[in-house]
């Protein structure tokens, strides 16, 4: 983990967060949105493993906590959730796929995603109806899959210059 | 060997510092009735963010125009006309308001009764959206600087969008009416039955009307109460009547409401910045 690395990722959230605000959330569908900071935690997860995925996905939780009315440290907490489980499971699928980064970054919205709606109902704040809940996570999950292919390789090409690259899938060591 | 159980051991140490972390953090904003521990940090992202999402706003926006010009074609050569003709007759009208809105200033002084006209408000365009997918907010291209404040109430095209709820120096954030969280003192204007309207994190509101047996038809125009002391000026419509009563409990009742503003295609807002007897207008 070097410096510039760490440089590389928070760069990344920031674009990133940039991108969800500014640009693709207008183009929401039904009112759902793509999970970009959560892209980027998956790809730093499958990159770099559990620990940095960890700290990356608490490090975006932050900055998205920090910016709405969620009770601060939940989104944390669901991001960080999510970078060590991606990290965690990440060697367990040995051959490289082109659909793994997508397939990835889907699961992971859509998991994601519920934890929060979960801890959230748990926290009395967001008590919205289960079905438009379900149809936005599954929405936001789909969305995410179609961005993959366009994010994540520019996420994991900054990332590993050094390293060994097979397709758009990297493996670690 | 050893270097693996160092780093699991890293990995189980991180996290549970950063578990205990942000259970602190979820304590510390449930106590806090005033916002969360993170408002700083959100203040210096939103100083740095805020440029960046104008600019990029600014790109957006004839990108999106581009998508919907595709699909309407045409359609739009008629309504420039048709929008002119409006327009036209809309500056006709202006004057004569003018000149009543005098009359009726000045008739208030005589009686005494406050004016409830004048409102002060800012344009501002939208230049993109909250980072959730847990919360209708839109970001807007004015802050503090143009004297943006937390809790303006926020006009859209057709009646009340929302309020402001964050300011940063060139950007402030809206909670838009749709939003769950959202809560106005309403009426409604046929037989001034009040209420409250709440948003339901999709495309209607719901009307909760205080009398259950207050009558209720479909079509009917729901506006803000404006109560004294109120966060809204009174009478902006908020929507219409559309759904069958829901259910409601014998204390209460709750229609459906269809929003006065496009939610999805909100592009400018007007915020109210002042209001009273300056007697300014935008």
């Amino acid at each position: 983990m070097t410096l510039r690395r760490v440089g590389i990722i928070a760069g990344a959230l920031f674009i990133g967060l940039a991108l969800q605000t500014a640009f693709l959330g207008r183009f929401a569908i039904l009112g759902a949105k793509p999970e970009v900071l959560l892209l980027i935690v998956v790809a730093v997860a499958m990159t770099e493993g559990p620990t940095v995925g960890l700290v990356t996905g608490f490090a975006a939780g932050l900055m998205t906590d920090s910016l709405t009315d969620l009770p601060d440290g939940l989104t944390a907490f669901v991001f960080m959730a999510a970078g060590l489980a991606v990290g965690t499971i990440r060697p367990m699928f040995q051959r490289p796929s082109a659909w793994l980064p997508a397939a990835m970054v889907g699961a992971t919205t859509a998991l994601a995603l519920a934890l929060a709606a979960l801890l959230g109902a748990l926290l009395g704040v967001f008590a919205g109806t289960f079905l438009r809940t379900l149809v936005r996570i599954i929405l936001a999950a789909v969305y995410g899959m179609v961005l993959t292919p366009f994010l994540y390789p520019l996420l994991t090409r900054a990332m590993v210059r050094q390293r060994q690259v097979l397709g758009s899938v990297v493996v670690r060591r | 060997m050893l270097r693996m159980f160092d780093s699991a051991r890293r990995l189980r140490l991180l996290l549970v510092a950063l578990t205990v972390a942000s259970i602190g953090l979820i304590t510390l904003d449930a106590r806090n009735p005033n916002g969360g521990p993170l408002d700083a940090v959100g203040g210096v992202t939103r100083v740095v963010l805020g440029p960046v999402q104008r600019a990029l706003g600014a790109v957006a926006r004839p990108i999106g125009a581009f998508f919907s010009g595709l699909t309407q074609g045409g359609a739009l050569r008629d309504r420039i006309e048709r929008l002119e003709l409006e327009n036209a007759e809309l500056r006709a009208l202006k004057e004569q308001f003018d000149d009543i809105l005098r009359e009726n200033e000045e008739l208030r002084r005589e009686a005494g009764v406050p004016s409830r006209l004048g409102l002060t408000t800012t344009v501002a365009s939208v230049v993109g959206v909250g980072p959730s997918n847990f919360e209708r907010v839109v970001i807007i291209d004015k802050g503090s600087r143009d004297g943006i404040r937390v809790n303006q109430p926020v006009l859209g095209n057709g009646g009340l969008a929302g309020r402001v709820v964050r300011v940063g120096p060139t950007t402030a954030d809206v909670l838009l009416l749709i939003d769950r969280q959202s809560a106005v003192a309403a009426r409604l204007s046929t037989n001034g039955e009040l209420g409250t309207v709440n948003g339901k994190g999709g495309g209607t509101l719901e009307f909760e009307l205080l009398d259950p047996r207050a009558r209720v038809a479909e079509g009917d125009r729901v506006v803000t109460s404006g109560y004294s002391g109120g966060l809204f000026p009174a009478g902006v419509p908020l929507g219409t009547v559309i759904g069958a009563p829901l259910a409601g409990s014998n204390l209460t009742r709750k229609v459906v409401v269809r929003p006065a503003v496009d939610f999805s295609r909100i592009s400018f807002v007007f915020i109210v910045t002042g209001r009273g007897r300056q007697g300014g207008s935008s």
